[in-house]
């Protein structure tokens, strides 16, 4: 990931490269996927570029996820149609770990708890420091001011991933994740889920203060138009049956709110 | 087989608690076959052929602030029966590491150890054991251990060598109030057996008790663990805890997982869980969709595993070196192995 290498020596959120950001795009194009050998995704198309906050909203089923998993390769998720290019370049057939490395990032609707596994090595593994000689020390910094920046105690560092943290702990420990990953773009699962107010705020800012810092793009899957009031977004899709059957502005969610999906759904 | 402990002194400088053989530790002959009671052959091999038993003897409201560390050191192509018997007085607090190694080369060889810790009221005793010994040895270990009233008694063994790899560790609550944490960790690999027995014996009320078992088969290795929850009459309110968690890395590997509960009182709280299989999916997909290698990944996941038990271990100041000692088990264990990436 080339964000990895030109942040490697940051200690903390300041180093934000603004305008000077290289321009990602991920670029998703009639993409049919299945999950457990029920077909859930019937064409969709989108496309995200460096900076853009784009969120998809739709009914329980409507396949939100396994976009999410299809996008980062969730095994078990098999895509049988159409691609998913990260500046060109084809993810599909490629493993989560290649995916990742080319940029895409994915927030996970429920965190996995790994026993034994701290954060600080987990990043480690991931590359961090790769070329840009981050010292662990350095690396620490940086957790700690990311913990900082999304209201996260940085003594929970510390645990073991994700284990006996709470919803609100678990989400911004992924935005920690985030932070010092900085990928190009970054998917996120119902991120809405298990968070109250005050968590899903400070995801929401640390999102937004992303896509300025350095140039995030922004793909949220979300069941509430409250994300939104922290998160400004460019645009939002609608999703029914595994397809993408409007897209429009924040007025949207906001219509959506008042309407539900029923005027969406297909009238069989 | 040679001990190589501090040896008794005397003096202004010794310490506060007897160390040594039957000779230096006065009342070391009660100690013996305390705990141990009644054992089968093999404890009575060990009973035979123990050429020189070390005692460890802490009085009454002694808190020994050091851990002790016994080193029993296996010549190639022997057979060798240690024993370690640690008494602690009313009140009194002492940890003991006991490390099992030599018997190298490919000739077989046999340890049969036996180690007694006994914790009289209110008495803390913390004990960790280590088992490296060489590929073809085999080692059919004993711990028993009894507390009294308040006793504190935590266990840890960690069977890492030996071509047959037998713990029997049998851990007795005989005092009201009394609790006992019993750890266990294990890894295999190439042909090795690992055989990990324990019993928690409640007896006496409000007892408690907590177990913790966890090893990995690579190669094709096995391991069994069967392990028994007895609680007697009498032991009202007793709580017993038993979890058994096993890792199989490769196809050829096979672990066996036998809990049983045996409660002849009322009002008490047992429970058991025990798994077995390969690394969990959903950790794997969470670590590589970090960018993390499938190999690399893996490699933290199992070491997560062992880091996570020895993490809890009872004697602290052996951490990094039970971490080391695994860590570099794993690693040769995890090299060269067929790994596919998530997603792939």
């Amino acid at each position: 990931m080339s964000d990895l290498t030109g942040t490697g020596t940051g200690t903390g959120t300041g180093t934000g490269t603004g305008a000077g950001t290289v321009e990602h795009v991920l670029e998703v194009r009639g993409l049919e996927a299945s999950a457990g050998g029920r077909a859930v995704l019937h064409g969709i198309d989108l496309t995200v570029r460096s900076g853009e906050v784009h969120v998809i909203m739709g009914p329980n089923g409507s396949g939100k996820s396994t976009l999410a998993h299809a996008l980062m390769g969730r095994p078990g998720t098999e895509v049988t149609a159409g691609s998913v290019t990260m500046d060109g370049h084809e993810l599909v057939g490629e493993p989560a770990w290649r995916r990742a490395r080319a940029g895409l990032f994915l927030a996970l609707q429920h965190p996995v708890e790994v026993p034994g596994v701290g954060l600080a090595s987990l990043l480690a593994a991931a590359g961090v420091g790769d070329g840009g000689g981050t010292a662990p020390a350095a690396l620490d910094d940086r957790m700690t001011d990311e913990a900082k920046a999304v209201g996260l105690d940085p003594k929970l560092l510390r645990r073991p991933l994700n284990v006996d943290l709470s919803g609100g702990e678990a989400k911004r420990t992924e935005m920690v994740q985030l932070g010092v990953l900085r990928p190009a773009i970054c998917v996120l699962d119902e991120v809405d889920s298990g968070l109250d107010v005050d968590a899903l705020g400070d995801v929401a800012r640390r999102l937004q203060q992303a896509t300025e810092e350095w140039g995030v793009g922004i793909l949220a899957i979300t069941h509430f138009n409250r994300f939104l009031v922290q998160l400004e977004a460019d645009l939002v899709h609608v999703m029914v049956d595994g397809r993408i059957v409007a897209t429009g502005d924040a007025a949207l969610a906001l219509q959506l709110e008042q309407t539900g999906y029923a005027g969406y759904r297909d009238p069989r | 087989m040679h001990n190589g402990s501090v040896g008794a002194r005397t003096g202004p400088d010794a310490p506060p608690f007897a160390v040594g053989t039957a000779a230096e530790v006065p009342g070391a002959a009660d100690m013996l076959g305390s705990v141990q009671r009644d054992g089968d052959a093999l404890v009575r091999l060990n009973d035979a052929f123990a050429p020189d038993p070390l005692f460890v003897d802490v009085p009454d409201g002694v808190a020994v602030d050091a851990p002790l560390l016994v080193v029993h050191w296996a010549d190639p192509a022997s057979a060798s029966f240690p024993r370690l018997c640690v008494r602690a007085g009313a009140g009194a607090s002492v940890s003991v590491v006991e490390v099992f190694a030599g018997a190298g080369g490919d000739d077989r060889s046999l340890v049969v150890p036996v180690t007694e810790l006994a914790a009289a009221e209110g008495a803390a005793v913390s004990y960790v054991s280590l088992q490296v010994l060489g590929a073809a040895a085999w080692s059919i270990g004993r711990l028993a251990a009894r507390g009294g009233a308040g006793c504190s008694l935590r266990t840890f063994t960690v069977g890492l060598g030996a071509s047959y790899g037998r713990m029997r560790a049998d851990v007795t609550v005989e005092g009201k109030d009394g609790s006992c944490e019993v750890l266990s960790a294990y890894l295999g690999d190439g042909t090795q057996v690992h055989d990990i027995r324990t019993l928690q014996d409640h007896d006496a009320p409000r007892t408690k008790s907590e177990l913790l078992c966890q090893g990995a088969v690579a190669g094709s290795s096995r391991s069994v663990y069967s392990g028994l929850i007895r609680v007697n009459r009498g032991a009202v309110r007793s709580d017993a805890r038993q979890t058994n968690h096993n890792l199989v890395l490769d196809e050829g590997a096979h672990a066996d997982s036998v809990p049983n509960l045996d409660i002849l009182e009322n009002d008490v709280t047992c429970s058991h869980a025990s798994t077995v299989g390969p690394i969990d999916e959903d950790q794997r997909y969470y670590i590589e969709s970090r960018g993390v290698a499938p190999e690399v990944a893996e490699g933290l996941i199992v070491r997560g595993f062992f880091d996570a038990i020895i993490d809890r271990g009872p004697v602290p100041e052996v951490t990094v070196l039970l971490e080391r000692e695994v860590h570099q088990r794993l690693d040769e264990a995890l090299r060269d192995r067929e790994v596919v990436a998530a997603g792939g």
